[in-house]
């Protein structure tokens, strides 16, 4: 009895395993198969007993497993019809080599396509959203005091005083650190070495313990090591980057560097990802090279300047966080300044980091989206009708006993296939493409270094890719699967007849919806980066080389040492053949790259004075600049006259700009006019337009242009006007420089047309891909537009050569055959413009001077969609008047 | 089992609707299994019998392992799955090929015809029928010629002084 059970339950053990096998060989060997293990559970229940057929049926689940899996994918006989992925996707695979341009053309537009998606995934993963190289990164925050009351600044530097309070931490905040930037980077490894300017930020020295950065080498600083001169020597750390453009040696700890003439000792290296960029209050966000204590203790400096940096404990809301700011920064206003509403207030530290470039990403991953589902209905009308070219062979495999699921895996698996293909290829591609953006995006760009393509991405993309396949073959393999006996009787192939063509016609309506769309929002870019590109910055950028110098306190003690040294570089620079005229300035335009100093002024008994407090008060921006500037940049000098070589003794003279003579002189006659500043009071020489410090086409602050000595202002950027291209002055000019001083060095030099280019950027890409993307669209509908009418012809070739017959004159049947095309673009046109109104709030960011809603670009658009559209229906339409109507009514 | 002959069914509104299968052989002495559709014939698999299938036997060589065990048993007469494997338990080899290893490489080679399928018949040792195979001409020659692969490498081996001497 026991052993007739056990032998009873192995026989339904091995039946069980018997269906890990394909169906074909089921049917042909599966009982054999059972049968043949019946006779070995026999044999060893006999010989061993129940341990014996334990280890009999665990090896039958082995075999079961490694065979069925392997007749699964390369089955025994080839007539196999069904149940074996392996033949199937070889099946799959040699009809795509059988139609080698099908093939390569839909690859071709996955590849360009996601090629495309991996970039955008790429930029918006690596700067939204990925984390930051930091402990705890949703912990930190910025702090910036909101100046409102005052003055226009809503986003203020802090006194050192007011990070002490911040230090002092309470139940929210846990740390606090301030930065500045240190003026001056000049750099030599050693006296009398090449000297290089760099980025040094001067921190207080829990800046690395606060973002959780454990150096790579040496240490961070100590907090005696405040305050240069103290009788300790200067430490400095160096970011990984500096470290190996000095050499990577690690040796380099302990050794001295000379910056700005006075020797650092090197205490610490940060490690290679360690990558932060010092937020400035009215600039973008800085590279930092290295780091240097601050120089006094930030208790006993009530100076402003200070970026500070906080770190909430852990688990902290932000509403919390905001609060407790808050109070400390009542507190500060209740000390400082006299309580007139000075606030405080946190902003999260990746979110001030991006916050500039986050509009341009959020368009930028919608694009990508668009472009993916795109892509999608692309691939699915191409795959439906390779399906109805098909259908013959479908239905003769149908006969043959093919179940729905196995035809309908069939196209699953072509498009499946090609999709991986074409996601596989367009990482590839976007490897390079990544380089080539990053290559082209502003150096300012946030996380810029993190941008490249890793095995996850990549992986993701593939991902996708197959998924798009997958999913784009979803419509026509539902309706291959459903093709029945009838066109395998019928003896021929109704070709685009029937079901088939209802889902193309959905397809091309959806394409022109996309293409709608796209083609506005493309068309108010491009509007708005031509608005950009015409605007007149207030100078003439054309034929200008700039390059960056400093005259640093430490070469050059005395104020006057330094104004002698910028004259001689002037007067070398001006002697370099080619060049017209040579001048400095403390703040180039389009750049803030080293913000501009800022001063609130009023000019008492001025005729645009209104006698209210708040009006007549004015944050203007203040320029120091050398002589012949105005001329030198081609600024607009409206009235009076600009600054001369030879001046007024006792006389500080300033120029004014069009926004502070129209606001304080609105008859004219600012000339002679004298604002006072502090203690000493400048006097207007003359009015000028303004050379635009922010943005290409509208103009910033107010702007005062004075006299860089006079301030004691030494100016960072020499400008020159050339007949010449200006990248050739390069070597001349550190020629120049070199044989007035060797100690100093020339950086940054650039012509001011790129740097009015990378100013534009933003809009020049945004524009860039979405025109690409929308004309991508428009092809695909027309693509789909054609078939749909050649299609529509073939299958109405009878009733035309019948109405032809019957005396149907040309027009009439052209017009009969476009109704069809141009009902599918109205209809997406219908469908596309809700569309519009969705995408308008997406671009809202890009868009500068345009409206969203502009209505001679949107009707531009929708005129050239049309234009297309009807183009691509037209020239089918026309082989329908080619029909010879006897000739077909013969055939029958 | 299906022998070799049509692999397939046909679905049955296919054939309320005069769809049938069928073997035919043609002039050229090949074998043709065709689908006949109202007012067509569609042909599926066309494939040569007689003297030219069986010069295609050095496609098959070397035979894999399995194989030739298969073709070792049943060169003796006809066996049916079980017992050949129990044969080669009896040989003393040493890696008893599994049940599903052994019945695909059966149907591996009744597609390449080396073996065929006999009748079925009741096994000796038990009241129940098995499927039995035989070997065919191109299936001995076959194992004939990898016999004398194997023989020629036992020679060259016992030169190298891998094996004794054959005692005669």
């Amino acid at each position: 009895m026991m052993r007739n059970r056990m032998l009873h339950l192995s026989e339904r053990w091995f039946r069980l395993l018997e269906r890990l096998y394909p169906p074909d060989f089921r049917d042909e060997m599966g009982s054999a198969v059972v049968e043949a293990y019946m006779d070995r559970a026999r044999h060893a229940l006999q010989n061993g007993g129940k341990i014996h057929l334990a280890a009999l049926w665990l090896r039958a689940l082995a075999d079961a497993l490694r065979n069925g899996a392997a007749e699964r994918a390369c089955p025994a006989a080839s007539w196999r019809r069904a149940g074996d992925w392996g033949r199937e996707i070889e099946i799959v695979r040699r009809r795509l080599v059988r139609s080698p341009l099908f093939a390569l053309t839909t690859i071709g537009t996955l590849t360009i396509g996601l090629g495309l998606f991996a970039v955008v995934y790429t930029a918006v993963q690596k700067v939204l959203l990925d984390p930051m190289p930091y402990k705890d990164p949703g912990d930190l925050y910025y702090v910036w005091r909101d100046y409102s009351p005052i003055v226009d600044l809503k986003r203020g530097t802090l006194a050192g005083t007011d990070i002490a309070e911040l230090q002092k931490g309470n139940a929210v905040i846990e740390d606090a650190a301030g930065l500045r930037p240190m003026l001056g980077g000049i750099f030599s490894l050693r006296e009398g070495a090449e000297p290089m300017e760099i980025a040094v930020t001067q921190t207080s020295p829990n800046l690395f313990h606060l973002l959780g950065v454990p150096l790579a080498l040496g240490r961070s600083f100590a907090p005696d090591e405040v305050g240069l001169g103290r009788g300790r020597g200067h430490v400095i750390v160096l970011t990984h980057h500096l470290w190996n453009r000095l050499g990577a040696d690690p040796g380099i700890l302990g050794t001295e560097l000379r910056l700005q003439g006075r020797p650092h000792t090197v205490v610490g290296v940060l490690p290679p990802e360690f990558t932060f960029v010092r937020n400035d209050a009215a600039a973008p966000p800085q590279r930092v090279d290295a780091y240097i204590p601050l120089e006094v203790h930030l208790a006993e400096d009530p100076n402003d300047g200070y970026a500070a940096l906080i770190r909430a404990r852990r688990g902290a809301s932000p509403e919390a966080v905001a609060a407790a700011v808050d109070a400390v920064g009542r507190a500060i206003d209740a000390r400082d300044f006299n309580g007139r509403g000075l606030k405080l207030y946190p902003v999260g530290l990746k979110a001030d980091v991006i916050s500039r470039i986050r509009p341009a990403l959020v368009v930028l991953g919608a694009a990508g989206l668009v472009l993916v589902f795109m892509l999608m209905v692309n691939l699915a009308s191409v795959l439906l009708s390779r399906a109805a070219q098909r259908e013959h062979e479908v239905a003769v495999s149908r006969a043959l006993g093919a179940n729905t699921i196995a035809i309908a895996r069939s196209t699953l698996l072509e498009g499946g296939l090609l999709g991986l293909a074409g996601g596989a290829l367009g990482t590839l591609g976007a490897i390079w493409g990544t380089k080539t953006l990053v290559a082209l995006a502003p150096l300012d760009l946030p996380r810029r270094d993190a941008i490249s393509i890793d095995w996850r991405i990549g992986a993701t993309v593939i991902a996708i890719g197959s998924l798009l396949g997958v999913l784009a073959a979803a419509a026509p393999a539902v309706w291959a699967a459903r093709a029945s006996l009838s066109s395998l009787l019928a003896g021929g192939a109704v070709r685009g007849g029937g079901g088939q063509s209802r889902w193309r016609r959905a397809m091309v309506v959806a394409q022109v919806a996309l293409s709608v769309v796209l083609l506005s929002s493309g068309a108010l870019v491009m509007r708005s980066f031509e608005r950009l590109l015409r605007a007149d910055p207030g100078f003439r950028p054309d034929g200008l080389f700039t390059v960056r110098m400093r005259t640093p306190p430490e070469f050059f003690p005395k104020m006057s040492e330094a104004v002698a040294f910028q004259d001689r570089v002037r007067h070398a620079l001006a002697a370099i053949p080619g060049v017209t005229g040579a001048s400095g300035a403390s703040t180039l335009p389009l750049t803030a790259a080293s913000f501009p100093f800022q001063a609130t002024i009023t000019i008492p008994g001025a005729p645009g004075t209104a006698g209210d407090a708040e009006r007549d008060k004015v944050l203007a921006d203040l320029i120091g600049v050398r002589p012949n500037y105005v001329e030198v940049m081609g600024m607009r000098l409206l009235a009076g006259r600009t600054f001369t070589e030879s001046r007024q003794a006792g006389v500080m003279e300033a120029m004014i700009d069009t926004a502070i003579a129209r606001q304080f002189f609105p008859g004219g006659n600012a000339v002679g006019a004298k604002i006072p500043l502090g203690e000493r009071s400048l006097t207007i020489i003359g009015v000028v337009g303004q050379a635009r410090l922010y943005d290409v086409h509208t103009d910033g602050r107010p702007q005062i242009l004075i006299r860089s000595e006079d301030f004691g202002i030494r100016p960072l950027f020499f400008v020159i006007r050339t007949t010449r291209e200006p990248h050739s002055l390069l070597p001349e000019v550190r020629a120049a420089v070199r044989g007035v001083d060797p100690r100093v060095p020339v950086g940054d030099a650039r012509a001011m047309d790129d740097i009015v280019d990378a100013s534009l950027s933003p809009q020049a890409i945004g524009g860039a891909l979405i025109s690409a993307f929308a004309a991508g669209a428009l092809l695909l509908a027309a693509m789909g537009l054609f078939g749909v009418v050649s299609g529509s012809v073939t299958r109405r070739r009878h009733e035309l050569a019948v109405r032809l017959a019957l005396g149907a004159d040309h027009p009439r049947v052209l017009r009969l055959v476009l109704r069809e095309g141009a009902l599918l673009v109205m209809l997406g046109l219908l469908i596309g413009a809700p569309g519009i109104y969705i995408a308008k709030a997406l671009i809202r960011g890009l868009l500068v001077g345009v409206s969203p809603y502009d209505p001679p670009t949107l009707l531009a658009a929708v005129l050239g969609l049309l234009l297309v559209t009807m183009a691509a229906c037209y020239v089918p339409a026309r082989r329908a008047l080619g029909i010879d109507p006897a000739q077909l009514l013969r055939q029958g | 089992m299906a022998e070799r002959g049509l692999p397939v069914r046909l679905w049955e509104p296919a054939r309320q609707a005069g769809c049938t299968l069928a073997r035919r052989l043609d002039n050229d002495a090949c074998v043709a299994h065709i689908l006949y559709v109202p007012h067509m014939e569609m042909r599926l698999a066309r494939y040569s019998v007689g003297m030219d299938r069986d010069r295609g036997i050095d496609k098959h060589l070397p035979l894999r392992r399995v194989e030739f065990h298969i073709l070792l048993s049943l060169a003796a007469g006809e066996r049916h799955g079980y017992g050949i494997i129990q044969d080669i338990e009896a040989r003393g080899e040493t890696s008893i090929p599994d049940v599903g290893t052994m019945y695909r490489a059966l149907a591996r080679m009744v597609e390449a015809g080396l073996i065929e399928a006999a009748d079925r018949r009741p096994v000796p040792a038990a009241d129940e029928r098995r499927n039995y195979y035989r070997i065919t001409s191109a299936g001995m020659r076959a194992a004939r010629a990898d016999a004398r692969r194997l023989g020629a490498l036992v020679q060259a081996a016992r030169i190298g002084r891998l094996l004794p001497k054959e005692v005669k």
